[in-house]
């Protein structure tokens, strides 16, 4: 079976009510690198990357891997997985158990905390110990591609600069999709970025000039 | 499949029999002839409590399907799923129970 390496979205047409969301989108995520998509709130970046996942209807989209046409890509099977901006697992489980279920193993080297953190349930969590340990969930599954739905809201400094390392350590085996509103710590470890503007996305060949350009950073 | 399955229901597994086993009593609990005039009525009503656990998850709780989506199923697959499971589970128990009534 042929090695997955390319996720490719294109023609996703979105509309609200008489609102068009998103029109002309088109994405190139390679595996092995970091793609982001940055734009303003409600420009439709979230709505982008569960459309791109399958859990969205959207007017019209094609989304492929390895040029393959798929309905849904959730269910693929170990394709993709996505981390949301709201808490993903349910709340009464176990930290241990949820991390078994997505396949991820922890070591107690890498972080001091999880010897308290394991045993504990998810809604006994802070915030932003559950933040992370979702984003981890997610970042470190046996698949080779991962959405990010903001995964740095709510961490901490410190928490945002261990994930930081993670999802730059992870693309040795992933294509990772991320978007957040932290932009200095997005371009600090995306290889392309993408811009969302009046529903289309723009790849960015000088990132920091085209946003102020184009009027997502102030100038 | 089945741990997958067996785990979502669990979300709403006790409002669904405490509703049948509620719908079994309130007719008096048969366990003769009458037994099986229950079944259609008791599987009906197993349906339209599952129909509402459905809707109030559509409508309040669709964001908990994502953790069962990130491992490939479906909500339309959990739905299916966990109502064969909660049919078999309710009619076996439901079985065994009349048996042991009536063999002791």
């Amino acid at each position: 079976m042929e090695p997955i390496t390319i996720l490719e979205i294109d023609s996703v047409e979105l509309s609200f009510d008489e609102r068009k969301i998103l029109q002309s989108v088109y994405l190139k995520i390679p595996r092995y690198q970091i793609t982001s998509i940055l734009g303003r709130n409600g420009c439709g970046k979230s709505s982008l990357l569960q459309i791109v996942f399958g859990t969205m209807r959207a007017t019209h989209k094609s989304v492929r891997v390895n040029g393959r046409y798929v309905e849904s890509l959730y269910r693929q099977g170990n394709v993709a997985r996505y981390l949301p901006q709201h808490p993903l697992t349910p709340s009464s489980m176990k930290v241990k158990e949820a991390l078994k279920w997505y396949g991820v193993e922890l070591t107690e080297a890498k972080y001091d905390k999880l010897p308290t953190l394991i045993s504990q349930r998810m809604e006994e969590l802070s915030g932003g110990e559950r933040r992370f340990i979702e984003a981890l969930m997610v970042l470190l599954s046996p698949v080779p591609f991962v959405l990010l739905d903001e995964p740095f809201t709510n961490l901490a400094p410190i928490y945002v600069e261990a994930l930081k390392q993670h999802i730059v350590e992870q693309k040795q085996n992933k294509g990772i999709l991320i978007t957040d509103h932290l932009y200095r710590e997005v371009l600090d470890i995306a290889d392309q970025n993408y811009l969302i503007q009046n529903g289309t996305t723009y790849l960015l060949t000088n990132p920091r000039q085209e946003l102020v350009d184009r009027g997502y950073l102030p100038g | 499949m089945l741990s997958v399955v067996l785990h979502f229901y669990k979300n709403f597994w006790i409002i669904l029999h405490v509703v049948a086993w509620g719908g079994w009593l309130a007719v008096g609990a048969p366990v003769g002839e009458e037994w099986w005039g229950m079944i259609a009525p008791l599987f009906w009503l197993k349906l339209a409590s599952y129909g509402v656990v459905w809707l109030l998850m559509q409508t309040f709780s669709r964001q908990g399907y994502l953790f069962y989506q990130n491992l490939g199923y479906s909500p339309t697959a959990l739905f299916m799923g966990a109502f064969g499971l909660d049919m078999v589970l309710f009619f076996t128990l439901l079985t065994t129970i009349r048996w042991s009534l009536l063999l002791f």
